[in-house]
């Protein structure tokens, strides 16, 4: 359990910095698919994490409001740039 | 069993033979890559060509003969009177505590000339020229010494906002990459030439309201340090003598005036004469009296290979290849047109639009025109050279809303492979397209304009290295099956549509 809540929240953490990874990993427009395709992975991910840190029984309340603010920035970033990918393939 | 043959043979015919008869290039009519590259040496062959100049009447003359070895009727050679502006010699020597030094300089179009001895002042730097940089220097019986600025255009956001679709198979542009455009000043606004303009925006006519003797510009954002910018060519005449700096030079003007206020003499001379510059065209006629417009310009700053030599490369190509079409097989009537005096604030243009209102205008149900095809892209390197990226140029397809036109384009772009070509609405820079075709688009006429931006378009770097010859036949096949596809559309179905908001 403990090892879980490591998991969750050290992802929540990362969050913002996950789509931006997703954009220099693919940084081409003709990439929009792939980078979509990232973009729901990660916000997949990154919902798991912080549902799973809410979840977590054991009493670490600001644990859990620093993971959330995290994981909700990282969730943003992510829909943003997942719907502007997703834009760009119509353009595409 | 036999009807059943009949359909599958009929089907057959539908998918594969009716399209290739259709919009299908007779290959052995297309002329090639070394035909359309001799033409494009033999209309760059001069030192320069600048309206009215020497290099610019041959070429009018090379594309007059060419039209009429095509076998093209009504052809025309149509003069226009301008003023010829000449420089004779320039220089921009700077005395400081060292002892005076002179920074190499490049005369700015259609300024005011000096005395021979030129005239001398002290230098002040004004950054970017704001009203406000005005208000903190006085530079009254001065020289002032301003950056110039380029915009650019960043690609992704014109992408989603302004463009219908991009073709890009090769996946070579990037989220933040973006376009310089040299020929758009950030500080030289030369709107205020039409009534109401607000003069801040130039930095150059601020200098003339605060009574300075002469503009040093510094061309900041150009490429390199090349100082042989050919503008603004709006053909107006100026009275303040400007001169350019490449981008180093002007650096290391800049450190000189940090330890010290130097002054400096400015020296423009030259001559302004009368001359003529010719807006040349040919008739292809077809079944129809519609009009499809095939149009470049024939006029260049340097020797212009990409500016635009190409581009009447292109018209050449068009004409030669409609020429060997049967008229009956041409659905439309085609007029090639090679105008004048581009770099004369479009003067040539202008003046043929109003000469032939009547009949070929009134006719056009579209213009497709061409500018700065086959364009290497070429970047700065670490030594401050100009080298090749190994890309093309970023091609702007400015077309009016129209579903068949963009069809059209989709098609032959796959078709010839044609990528980094970038199709967006002709409102897409501002309030018209860039180039010729504003001038048909401002008369309603429907357009499909191709132009491509290069850094070194207005400078004398636009030579022989900077064309691609692979990409000649590709192109000119792409134009060509564009026309002859729209060719079958009525008048109405050609129609430009309103652009959404």
């Amino acid at each position: 359990m403990k090892g879980k809540k490591t998991i969750t929240f050290i992802l929540s953490l990362v969050a913002p910095v996950l789509p931006i990874l997703a954009v220099l990993v693919f940084p081409r427009i003709g990439s929009a698919l792939e980078l979509l395709i990232a973009c729901i992975v990660i916000l997949c991910v990154v919902l798991w994490a912080v549902t799973g840190l809410l979840r977590v029984q054991e009493k670490a309340p600001g644990m859990k409001i620093i993971g959330t603010i995290f994981a909700c920035v990282g969730v943003l970033i992510t829909a943003i740039i997942g719907l502007l990918s997703g834009w760009t393939m119509t353009k595409i | 069993m036999f009807r059943n043959k009949m359909l599958y043979v009929l089907l057959v015919l539908l998918v594969f033979v009716i399209p290739q008869g259709v919009f299908g290039v007779d290959e052995t009519k297309v002329p090639t890559t070394d035909e359309i590259m001799q033409w494009i040496d033999d209309i760059c062959a001069g030192e320069n060509r600048r309206p009215g100049e020497p290099g610019d009447l041959q070429a009018e003359d090379y594309i007059y003969d060419a039209f009429v070895s095509f076998g093209l009727s009504d052809i025309g050679k149509e003069p226009v009177e301008i003023t010829k502006w000449r420089a004779d010699s320039w220089s921009l020597v700077v005395s400081g505590a060292d002892g005076d030094v002179e920074i190499p300089s490049f005369y700015t179009l259609n300024t005011g000339f000096t005395p021979e001895e030129g005239v001398t002042g002290e230098l002040v730097y004004l950054c970017g020229g704001s009203a406000e940089d005005f208000e903190a220097a006085d530079v009254s019986g001065k020289i002032a010494v301003i950056d110039m600025g380029f915009a650019t255009l960043p690609v992704f956001p014109l992408l989603l906002l302004k463009s219908y679709f991009l073709y890009d198979p090769d996946k070579t542009f990037s989220w933040w990459d973006s376009q310089p455009a040299t020929w758009a000043r950030t500080n030289w606004n030369t709107d205020y030439l039409e009534e109401g303009g607000d003069i801040s925006k130039s930095a150059y006519d601020m200098a003339i309201k605060e009574g300075a003797v002469g503009v040093v510009w510094i061309l900041k954002d150009q490429p390199t340090n090349i100082n042989s910018y050919y503008a603004p060519y709006d053909g107006v005449m100026k009275e303040l003598p400007a001169l350019y700096l490449g981008k180093y030079d002007g650096q290391m003007l800049k450190d000189m005036m940090a330890q010290e206020t130097p002054s400096a003499t400015l020296v423009l001379t030259g001559t302004m004469s009368p001359g003529v510059m010719h807006n040349i065209h040919g008739v292809l006629p077809g079944k129809s009296d519609e009009i499809i417009l095939i149009s470049s310009h024939h006029d260049a700053p340097f020797k212009g290979y990409i500016e635009d030599g190409t581009g009447m490369g292109m018209v050449l190509s068009l004409a030669k290849y409609f020429s060997q079409v049967p008229e009956s097989e041409r659905e439309k009537t085609l007029v090639f047109f090679a105008s004048a005096g581009h770099f004369y604030g479009s003067k040539g243009i202008e003046a043929w639009l109003e000469e032939h209102s009547k009949d070929y205008v009134e006719d056009a149900v579209l213009n497709l025109n061409i500018e700065h095809v086959a364009a290497r892209d070429f970047q700065e390197n670490d030594e401050g050279e100009y080298e090749d990226s190994g890309l093309m140029q970023t091609r702007g397809w400015f077309i009016s809303n129209n579903s068949h036109y963009r069809d059209a384009i989709r098609n032959a772009l796959n078709a010839n492979e044609l990528g980094r070509s970038l199709v967006v609405t002709i409102t897409a820079l501002g309030k018209e397209p860039p180039g010729e075709a504003r001038f048909t688009n401002r008369l309603g006429i429907p357009i499909i304009h191709y132009i491509s931006g290069p850094t070194y378009l207005l400078v004398d770097a636009d030579t022989r290295d900077k064309v691609n010859p692979d990409e000649l036949v590709p192109a000119a096949r792409t134009f060509i099956e564009i026309v002859e596809e729209l060719s079958l559309l009525s008048e109405e179905e050609l129609a430009a549509e309103a652009e959404e908001e």
